[in-house]
């Protein structure tokens, strides 16, 4: 089992293995580019961080013999199943900004397993809310014009209320 | 990304609030379409969009009104007044059992009361022509019910249910069925087009003819197992120029216990058409 190098934003090196840095399909490529020897030099990831790396990492180790994504992506991507198999909820337990860092990290090195759980799991936090907690958990800033807001108030006049 | 930047949701890239969203059931659309411009923009979309429609019918429908095989039935409650629609509001069903044999599922009681945007579901038309997907076998037969249901929609039928200020009694004051071959603003009317149409149908019954301003509410009275999508409309309120009001049996049981109520017609209690059908009416109703 060989081992590859890879050097975080911070300048962290992490040692991985092979099998596992090829979950990320950015990494798969650019080891086939280079012929796959990278032994003695590191891969420098310059958009995610250390901590983050770790995490995407320890995500790519647990599943490392998973059989690889269906080619379909876009069949994939319209399912509509927000389950998310027991280990990966306990892996997303991380606060909001480590959980969008993931979703930043699995997109750009291209690990589409990674990038559905994390955007199942903030849709899980969507689901059921109403607009105004939407906004709260998310701090999320309303945007429409006090026009618009107004519009909705002004014709609010059920008689019943 | 410094470690002083903290990450939120907003500062995610459109590509991202777009993936995110695709995951989301589709009644859930309804309260994104409120929290900000950019998931208002993205859920309007082709593709998104496309997730609010009954793939079963051809014409495919909206799933605002019904889902089917699921008899969870929801209702659009809004006024009229002056000829314009105001705020309009989602709800549950008043039938409880729409369907025998099927229970509702537990609903998201998010939805319930929500008031509805201009700018973003009403938007959406009630019908949508679009090749049908095609459907497993067994999906198909669970979903017809064993094929006992036609899946080519012809057009829809209307009718209004008010009480008759005379008598008192539930009455159907109009009923019609709108064709597509014969109606064409049917075919591609938005939802909120719809509402003034069947506003529109339901004030030219005489009785209505000087009306300020009148509480309806529009939904399916089963749904649809021929070729036509049934709908109701239920005058609740109704408010004269002249200042009388009419208040529906279940308002005035109501406002029995509140003060300031001069000028409410007393509404016998009704044995007239459908009386033990409202009977139904969950006691959450009118609050």
């Amino acid at each position: 089992m060989s081992t590859i190098k890879l050097l975080s934003s911070d300048n962290a090196e992490l040692a991985v293995d092979k099998e596992v840095a090829e979950r990320s399909i950015l990494i798969k490529n650019m080891l086939e580019d280079v012929g796959g020897d990278m032994s003695d030099q590191a891969i420098p990831i310059p958009n995610v961080n250390e901590a983050v790396l770790r995490k995407v990492i320890e995500w790519c180790e647990h599943h490392k013999s998973d059989p690889p994504p269906p080619a379909d992506e876009d069949s994939d991507s319209r399912k509509k199943s927000t389950d998310i198999e027991e280990w990966d909820q306990k892996f997303m337990q991380v606060d909001q900004e480590m959980l969008f860092e993931i979703i930043l990290a699995a997109n750009y090195l291209d690990i589409k397993p990674l990038l559905d759980v994390g955007c199942k799991t903030v849709a899980n936090m969507i689901k059921g809310k109403s607009p105004e907690e939407i906004r709260k958990t998310f701090n999320i800033q309303n945007d429409f014009t006090p026009e618009e807001e107004d519009q909705i108030r002004r014709e609010n006049e059920w008689a019943e209320e | 990304m410094t470690a002083s930047q903290k990450r939120t949701l907003s500062s995610l890239p459109t590509e991202l609030h777009i993936k995110i969203l695709s995951h989301i059931p589709w009644k859930s659309h309804i309260p994104c379409m409120q929290v900000c411009t950019l998931w208002r923009e993205i859920l309007s979309g082709d593709d998104l969009r496309d997730d609010r429609y009954i793939d079963l019918y051809q014409p495919r429908y909206h799933r605002l009104f019904t889902e089917v095989g699921k008899a969870n039935l929801r209702i659009l409650k809004f006024t009229l007044s002056g000829n314009a629609i105001g705020s309009v509001k989602i709800a549950p069903h008043p039938y409880t059992q729409i369907c025998s044999g099927y229970t509702p599922a537990p609903e998201d009681s998010s939805l319930d009361e929500l008031e509805l945007r201009r700018d973003g579901l009403l938007r959406d038309p009630l019908f949508y022509h679009r090749n049908i997907t095609f459907l497993s076998d067994e999906e198909l037969r669970e979903l017809t019910f064993e094929g006992s249901i036609c899946l080519e929609l012809g057009g829809i039928h209307i009718n209004t249910q008010c009480i008759d200020p005379v008598s008192g009694a539930n009455h159907i004051a109009r009923d019609e069925y709108f064709s597509f071959d014969e109606t064409k603003r049917l075919s591609d009317m938005s939802l909120e087009e719809f509402l003034k149409f069947a506003a529109d149908f339901t004030v030219k019954d005489d009785f209505l003819e000087d009306y300020a301003k009148v509480d309806m509410e529009v939904g399916l009275t089963q749904w649809p197992v021929s070729d036509t999508m049934l709908f109701y409309i239920r005058v609740k309120n109704i408010e004269w120029k002249d200042g009388r009001m009419l208040l529906d049996r279940h308002s005035v049981y109501e406002s029995n216990t509140v003060d300031g109520q001069d000028g409410v017609l007393e509404v016998p209690e009704s044995s007239g058409w459908g009386a033990s059908d409202w009977e139904t009416e969950p006691a959450s109703w009118d609050t």
